[in-house]
């Protein structure tokens, strides 16, 4: 008889069929995983990249700390605090324009008629202005004081005022001292003349907003919330 | 419900049946006789002259390629035997391969067995009960033969059942079930084999099966026909109708008009089967029987040989015995007497389905282990396919799902972000206008009006009063508040025809800067007489009131307007 188990022809064909079926399943599992790792892989990760981007976008909204205050309040805000800044502005030197103080001095002495003997720049200084900024941070406000020292004669009422329209009329100036002595000359008209010897400070501000990290607006964003409400 | 319909196939050295069962009634039955004497040449040749003739049966009954099949067989292979023993079923089962084994030819492994306890005798107090087990054994390469034939005819197998073992089985419960209430002796007939067994009041004495049935009458008429007057003798269907239409004939009669065969032709063949019957059943009753048993024991018929006109009362008259037909009467499905039950082996088959033992070929259980492989492989394939496809379904429905409330989100965290932007904006302002206001503020710190103080001294010096030297600081020693340093000299003054003395003027001049509104305090640091005039020099020191510094409220600041003048001049 043939065929029957035991003779090589039926181990043969047993050891084929179990080979062709470990091929078989190892195809199907590369298929599989190919399929997997080409199809459903890509889109898990999307998802997971959609849902992580949908959970910031519904934090953001929920943690709106500013949800109550109106654009008319916040613009309302800016406009406010926008007029202080150009305040500012308008009452201070830029510190490259330092150089103007001389022709507004002369001006205030042409215009009390008083003469000016001696003008001196006494020298400058930087100021600092709030807590010292980190690194990275570019300050908001960036300060110079400058200094003038002064000989100038004339009427005593003429040198007073000079005196005091020095820190009225050039914006953001203080006179530190001054010294006011009779002279022995005269004016045109037989007055007495004084001579006083002045020292002045002049601040400068640089108010340029810079892009960026800014040093104090992010702990101020909350006090500005809390001043719109 | 009605069952399934299945297909059975009955393979004998003398009939190749094929039939469908629906439950355990054939409903359609084919079958085409052969040639007993080509059976050992068929087997050698790997059933392969046979496939013809299956192909004929499939087609006749119309049966499909792949139809299941439960083949009943005989084969010369084939080893089959009632193990009686007083033991426990376990045990029993044991001695029964053992004694298997050892009738078995060569290697153990070159076979293929099966054991089942088919009954157990009545317990006798103090002995265990007789334990009968059936058992089967097939050369493993005969089983893959008769798969294979199978499987060129597009059938596929379910068992392989060898036919004595089903015989066998079917005779051990039919004579327990006639002996129930006495004795019992029973000679099963089939073609191929018969089955002498015995028994009384539920328990089995003996059951023996003879490798010799009623072919051998049928043989005798084919070959009775072939040698006699009859030209080229009848066929083995005709034999067949003679055999089961005439039965044992008598001297002188006609037993087949139209060849006009005679029983002269035909009876020394028959008789020397009948003689086989006849011996195998007294020498199996002789030494199986207890003395004085065998005067009074009565033989039943059963099986299809049962059917044959006249063997009982032949049998009866040699053996010497009460010969008859079982008394349960022909199957109600079968032939009725003087008829062929041309179901043959495959009613055994339909009547007891579940007591049936098969042989299972490695080849079959390697199919069915390939094919639930496979179906598994497809399962798992399909199953791996749904998983990935709806992992991608649900990726990309989420996916859009995300799209849409990201789509709805977005012109809210637009507005969000612009707002944001703009109240960064504000505290961005809001932090540049504090530090400069600062920064100016704290730094120009308290400041007095220098003109209105310098006026008041002209007014309050008076005539008395000559003022030699103003100054005026922030000194430390007066924690930075604005401070007039005056030096000047106090005369004697004539007032309403009186002479005012220098220190009742400079007094008087103290006096009236401590009362300015102007002032905070006046202190005369020093002062010195000269007697010589009645003149006083002094210093005073007067500390003014200040004032805050504030950021102008005008838009056009005097800065810009010095800054406008001095553009102008140039």
């Amino acid at each position: 008889m043939s065929n029957g188990p035991g003779t090589p022809k039926v181990i043969h064909l047993d050891a084929n069929h179990s080979r062709a079926f470990a091929m078989r399943a190892g195809v199907v599992a590369l298929l599989a995983g190919a399929a997997w790792y080409g199809l459903a892989r890509p889109l898990v990760g999307e998802v997971a990249t959609g849902r992580a981007e949908l959970s910031a976008m519904n934090a953001a909204l929920s943690n709106d700390a500013g949800a109550e205050v109106t654009e008319a309040q916040i613009e309302s805000a800016i406009g406010e605090f926008q007029s202080r800044v150009d305040r500012i502005r308008n009452w201070t030197l830029r510190p490259g324009e330092s150089g103007k103080l001389y022709d507004g001095l002369r001006g205030l002495a042409q215009q009390f008629e008083v003469r000016i003997d001696r003008i001196e720049p006494k020298g400058e200084s930087v100021l600092q202005a709030g807590p010292k900024a980190k690194a990275g941070e570019k300050a908001l406000v960036v300060g110079q004081s400058v200094g003038y020292t002064l000989d100038v004669s004339g009427r005593f009422e003429a040198v007073a005022r000079f005196i005091a329209s020095c820190e009225t009329q050039l914006g953001s100036s203080k006179v530190i001292s001054f010294r006011i002595t009779p002279s022995v000359r005269l004016a045109a008209g037989g007055e007495p003349i004084v001579i006083a010897s002045i020292e002045t400070q002049h601040i400068c501000v640089s108010l340029e907003p810079t892009p960026g990290s800014v040093m104090g607006v992010s702990d101020g964003k909350v006090a500005i919330l809390e001043e719109v409400r | 419900m009605p069952r399934r319909e299945e297909t059975i196939l009955g393979l004998s050295p003398s009939c190749l049946r094929l039939a469908t069962v629906r439950g355990r009634e054939i409903t359609r039955l084919e079958r085409i006789m052969l040639d007993p004497a080509q059976n050992e040449a068929a087997w050698s040749k790997d059933l392969r002259p046979l496939d013809a003739h299956l192909e004929i049966l499939i087609r006749t009954l119309d049966l499909a390629r792949g139809s299941r099949v439960t083949i009943v067989y005989h084969a010369p292979t084939v080893a089959c035997e009632l193990v009686s023993v007083a033991a426990a079923p376990a045990a029993a089962i044991q001695a029964a391969v053992l004694s298997l084994r050892e009738s078995l030819a060569g290697d153990p492994s070159e076979w293929l067995t099966n054991c089942r306890t088919v009954h157990t005798d009545p317990g006798t107090s103090g002995q265990p009960p007789k334990v009968h087990v059936l058992a089967v054994a097939e050369r493993r390469d005969n089983a893959e033969v008769l798969a294979a034939f199978a499987a060129r005819a597009g059938l596929l197998v379910r068992r392989q059942i060898p036919a004595k073992s089903a015989l066998l089985g079917s005779a051990v419960r039919e004579v327990l079930a006639g002996a129930s209430g006495g004795k019992m002796t029973v000679v099963a007939m089939s073609d191929q084999a018969t089955i002498i067994s015995s028994a009384e009041k539920g328990g089995l004495t003996f059951a023996r099966c003879v490798d010799f049935g009623y072919s051998q009458l049928l043989e005798a008429i084919v070959r009775g026909s072939a040698g006699g007057n009859a030209e080229g003798g009848l066929t083995r269907e005709s034999a067949c109708g003679v055999l089961f239409g005439v039965g044992i004939p008598r001297r002188g009669q006609v037993i087949d008009l139209a060849s006009g065969l005679k029983a002269e032709a035909v009876l020394p063949g028959m008789q020397s089967a009948i003689q086989r019957y006849v011996v195998e059943t007294r020498q199996t009753l002789r030494f199986m029987l207890a003395d004085g048993e065998l005067a009074r024991a009565a033989v039943h018929l059963s099986g299809p040989g049962a059917m044959i006109p006249g063997i009982a009362g032949v049998l009866m008259g040699q053996l010497d015995l009460p010969v008859e037909r079982l008394s349960g009467g022909p199957d109600p499905l079968g032939p009725t007497i003087g008829a062929e039950d041309q179901r043959g082996d495959l009613a055994v088959l339909a009547s007891d389905d579940e007591h049936l033992m098969a042989i299972s070929p490695p080849s079959a259980s390697l199919r069915r282990d390939h094919q639930r492989l496979s179906g598994m492989l497809k399962v798992g394939t399909a199953v791996a396919a749904c998983l990935i496809g709806g992992d991608v379904l649900l990726g990309v429905r989420a996916g859009a799902d995300i799209d849409d409330q990201q789509a709805a989100l977005a012109p809210r965290i637009e507005a969000n972000s612009a707002r944001q932007g703009r109240i960064a904006q504000a505290a961005r302002l809001s932090a540049t206008a504090a530090l400069a206001e600062e920064l100016v503020l704290s730094t120009l710190g308290e400041r007095p009006d220098w003109l209105a103080s310098l006026s008041m001294l002209t007014r309050v010096a008076g005539d008395s009063i000559r003022l030699v030297e103003v100054s005026g600081s922030f000194p430390p020693e007066a924690k930075r508040h604005p401070v007039l340093m005056l030096k000047g000299i106090a005369t004697p003054t004539a007032s309403e025809g009186s002479l005012v003395q220098s220190s009742d003027s400079l007094a008087a001049f103290i006096d009236r800067l401590s009362k300015h509104p102007i002032i905070r305090s006046a202190q005369l640091v020093s002062t010195r007489s000269e007697e010589t005039d009645n003149f006083k020099t002094f210093v005073v020191s007067v500390t003014l009131q200040s004032l805050s510094p504030a950021v102008p409220v005008e838009q056009a600041s005097s800065m810009t307007a010095a800054r406008l003048s001095s553009e102008e001049r140039h």
